[in-house]
C-alpha cells in the first residue's frame, strides 16, 4: 500500500516537474520573442501562434460545437459505467454453498464441486461408485470394505481390506478420524471432507464464548487469565483451560486430563509450559500424537493448532479474553481431575 | 475459465470506451463553460483546442484496466478502488502525453489519420505499461506491453475506418467503444496464451476463488502488495510464498520471511508442482491445476 502511494507521489512529482519545465520553456520562448523584437526581426512568433502550431483546430474528437449530452447526463453515464464495474466485481465473487451436513466434495476438475452428503450412520465408501459424475473415474474394487462410522461429530474411516490405495491428506492410512478439510484420494477421485460442525469458523465462534454452556456447568473461581491455553474437544465441544504448567493426558485416572477412548493410551501425552510457550510430547511408544495432521514426538504448540490424540481431536487455543464461565469439567469423554 | 476471462476483459474494454466517451462529453461541456463564461478574456483558443481529450480517454481506459486486474485477482473493494484511482491518474497523464505527441505529428505535416493511429498505439502501449508498473516482476512485461500496442493499432485503425465512412456515431461513441474493446481484447488474448495453470482456494473464507497464473512470478500472502491475497486465514505471513515459472514447470518456494509451505502435506522449501497438487499455506488449502 505505502509502496504504491510512494510510487504515486513520485509520479506526481515528476508530472509537476514536467509542468514546470514546460512553463519555463514558454517563458523562455517569450523572452526569445522579446529578444527577436528588440533585434528588429519582425517574425510573429507569439504565444498563441506557438499554441496554434501545437494544438491545431479540429484535431480529432470534437466534431461539432454542440455535445450530445449535457454535463449532468454525461456524469450520469460515467457513474453508471463505474457501477457496472462494481457489478462485475460482485459477479466475480465465487458463490459458495456451505454444506449443512458432513459430506465429501468432489475436487476433480470439471465437476463443479459436486457435494456428496453423508448420512449419520455406519456406511461404506461404496456410495462413491453410485454417484453420477461427468467423467467415469476408476475406483478401487474393494470400497465396500472401507467403512465410515459416526464418531464424535465426525466419521471414523477404517479400511478393513488394506488393499485400497486410500490416501488421506496424501498419506496412506487405514484408520483415521476425518477432520474438516481433509483430502481423500480414492482411486482417481479426489475428495474434500467438509464438516460444518468442525470448521474453523464454527470453532472460532464457540471459542469466543457465544456457546450456550450446559446448564450444569461448573463455575471456576474467578476468570481465566488472558493467555491461558484452552483445549477444545472437537467432538463434545468441551473446553478445558490449562491452569497447571504440566498436564498429562490419557485414559488413566491419574492424568490431569482424562480422555476415555479405546485409541488412547493410559498415559498418552503431556502438554507443558516452556517459558512463555507450550509444548506437547508424546509419551507412549505405540500410540500416536499428531499436530495439524503430522505425527510428532514433541512440538511447540501455537494458537489454533489441531492436536490428535489417538482418535480424539483437540484444538489448542490461547485465550484472548477472560472467560467468566467454563463448561462442566466432567462429562463423558474427558474430565479434569484437578481441583481449581 | 480462460474464455470467461476473455469475455470479462473485452466487456470491460467496452465499459472503458463508454467511460472515455462520457468523460469526453462532460469534458467538452466543462471546457466550453470555462472558456465562454468563467474566463472569457482567455478567448478560448488554447483551452478549447487543448488535447485534454486524450487525457480523458486515457483516464477511462486506465481506470478500467487497473480495475480489471484487481477484480480478476479477487481484491477487496478498497483495493479495487485504490487501483482504479491510480489507473485513472496515470492513464490521464499518459493519455495527455500520447495525444499531445499525435498533435505534434499533425503539426509536423504528417497526415492526421496516421498521427491519430500513432496516438492510439502509444496510448495502448502506455496503459499496459502502467499496469506492468504495478505487477512488478511479472516477467511478462514485453509481450504484454506489445499486445497493448497491437490493440492500440487495431483500435486506431477501426476508429479511422469508421471516421472515413462516417460511422462513428454520436460524438464517436462507436469508434471509442470499438477502440477500447480491441485494445482489451488483444490484451486478453495475449494473457490467455501464456496462461495454462491456475490455483483455486478450497477452504475457508475465500473458498472457490480462482487465480490464473498468468505471470512468471507470483507472490502469495496476507499483505496487499501480493498478487494472491489470502485474508482470513491463520498463520499466513505478509509474503508467504512465491510461485515462479522455470521452463515449462511452475515452482513454488517458501519466501525468506514466510512461514511453512506444504505441498501434498509435506514441508517444502522449493518444489515443482504438478496438476492436482494440494498446497497448504497456513490454514488455507489451495489446489494447483491445469486449465
Amino acid at each position: 500500500m505505502f509502496y504504491h502511494i510512494g510510487r504515486l507521489l513520485r509520479v506526481c512529482l515528476l508530472s509537476v516537474y514536467l509542468e514546470f519545465i514546460s512553463l519555463l520553456n514558454v517563458n523562455n520562448l517569450l523572452a526569445a520573442n522579446q529578444v527577436d523584437q528588440s533585434y528588429g526581426l519582425k517574425q510573429d512568433v507569439s504565444h498563441s501562434a506557438i499554441l496554434d502550431l501545437f494544438f491545431q483546430d479540429n484535431f480529432f474528437l470534437k466534431i461539432s460545437q454542440e455535445t450530445s449530452l449535457t454535463i449532468s447526463e454525461s456524469l450520469l453515464v460515467f457513474a453508471g459505467t463505474v457501477l457496472l464495474v462494481f457489478v462485475l466485481w460482485l459477479l466475480q465473487k465465487p458463490k459458495v454453498r456451505i454444506p449443512s451436513s458432513p459430506g465429501f466434495q468432489l475436487l476433480n476438475i470439471g465437476e463443479q464441486g459436486m457435494f456428496i452428503p453423508l448420512k449419520p450412520e455406519v456406511q461404506t465408501l461404496e456410495l462413491l461408485s453410485q454417484i453420477n459424475t461427468g467423467k467415469k473415474y476408476r475406483l478401487s474394487a474393494n470400497l465396500n470394505r472401507v467403512t465410515l462410522t459416526p464418531h464424535q461429530n465426525s466419521f471414523l474411516m477404517e479400511d478393513k481390506n488394506y488393499k485400497n490405495a486410500l490416501l488421506i491428506n496424501r498419506r496412506r492410512s487405514h484408520r483415521i478420524l476425518l477432520c474438516n478439510d481433509d483430502i481423500l484420494d480414492v482411486g482417481e477421485m479426489v475428495l474434500l471432507y467438509r464438516n460444518p460442525d468442525l470448521s474453523s469458523d464454527n470453532m472460532q465462534r464457540n471459542v469466543d464464548g457465544s456457546l450456550d454452556l450446559p446448564a450444569a456447568s461448573a463455575k471456576l473461581k474467578g476468570p481465566v487469565q488472558k493467555g491461558t491455553p484452552i483445549l477444545t474437544f472437537l467432538g463434545s465441544q468441551q473446553k478445558i483451560p490449562l491452569i497447571r504448567n504440566l498436564n498429562t493426558m490419557g485414559t488413566s485416572n491419574s492424568n490431569d486430563i482424562v480422555i476415555e477412548s479405546n485409541e488412547v493410551a493410559s498415559r498418552h501425552a503431556k502438554i507443558y509450559k516452556v517459558g512463555e510457550t507450550w509444548k506437547i510430547q508424546n509419551l507412549h511408544i505405540h500410540e500416536t500424537t499428531s499436530v495439524n495432521g503430522r505425527r510428532i514426538d514433541q512440538r511447540f504448540l501455537q494458537d489454533g493448532d489441531e492436536v490428535t490424540i489417538g482418535d480424539v481431536l483437540i484444538r489448542f487455543n490461547i485465550s484472548k479474553t477472560k472467560f467468566r464461565q467454563m463448561p462442566r469439567q466432567k462429562i463423558e469423554t474427558a474430565h479434569k481431575t484437578q481441583t481449581t | 475459465m480462460k474464455s470467461i476471462r476473455l469475455l470479462h476483459t473485452s466487456l470491460l474494454g467496452l465499459l472503458g470506451g463508454v467511460l472515455g466517451w462520457s468523460l469526453l462529453q462532460s469534458g467538452f461541456n466543462i471546457f466550453d463553460a470555462l472558456s465562454t463564461k468563467v474566463f472569457p478574456e482567455l478567448n478560448s483558443n488554447w483551452i478549447n483546442e487543448f488535447n485534454y481529450e486524450g487525457a480523458l480517454i486515457g483516464l477511462g481506459l486506465g481506470l478500467v484496466l487497473q480495475a480489471r486486474a484487481s477484480i480478476l485477482n479477487h481484491h477487496d473493494l478498497m483495493g479495487v478502488l485504490f487501483k482504479m484511482f491510480i489507473g485513472a491518474f496515470l492513464g490521464a497523464i499518459f493519455g495527455l502525453i500520447c495525444f499531445g505527441i499525435g498533435n505534434f505529428l499533425t503539426a509536423g505535416q504528417i497526415s492526421p489519420s496516421i498521427s491519430r493511429i500513432t496516438s492510439w498505439t502509444l496510448l495502448g502501449l502506455s496503459i499496459t505499461g502502467t499496469s506492468e508498473l504495478f505487477c512488478s516482476a511479472s516477467g511478462f512485461s514485453g509481450p504484454r506491453i506489445i499486445s497493448g500496442g497491437i490493440g492500440g493499432v487495431i483500435g486506431g485503425g477501426i476508429f479511422e475506418l469508421l471516421l472515413q465512412y462516417h460511422l462513428t456515431g454520436t460524438e464517436h461513441l462507436a469508434g471509442l467503444l470499438l477502440a477500447g474493446f480491441s485494445i482489451f481484447l488483444i490484451i486478453g488474448i495475449a494473457e490467455n496464451r501464456v496462461t495454462s495453470f491456475a490455483i483455486r482456494v478450497l477452504s475457508g473464507k475465500q473458498e472457490g476463488q480462482i487465480f490464473l497464473l498468468d505471470q512468471n512470478r507470483f507472490t502469495l500472502g496476507y499483505g496487499s502488495q501480493n498478487n494472491l491475497i489470502l485474508r482470513g486465514y491463520a498463520e499466513v505471513c505478509d509474503t508467504h510464498a512465491h510461485i515462479f515459472k522455470k521452463g515449462n514447470q511452475n515452482y513454488i518456494e517458501s519466501a525468506d520471511t514466510g512461514g511453512d509451505v506444504l505441498v501434498n502435506y509435506r514441508l517444502i522449501d522449493q518444489q515443482s508442482m504438478k496438476k492436482g497438487d494440494v498446497i497448504k499455506i497456513g490454514t488455507a488449502l489451495l489446489q494447483y491445476y491445469e486449465i
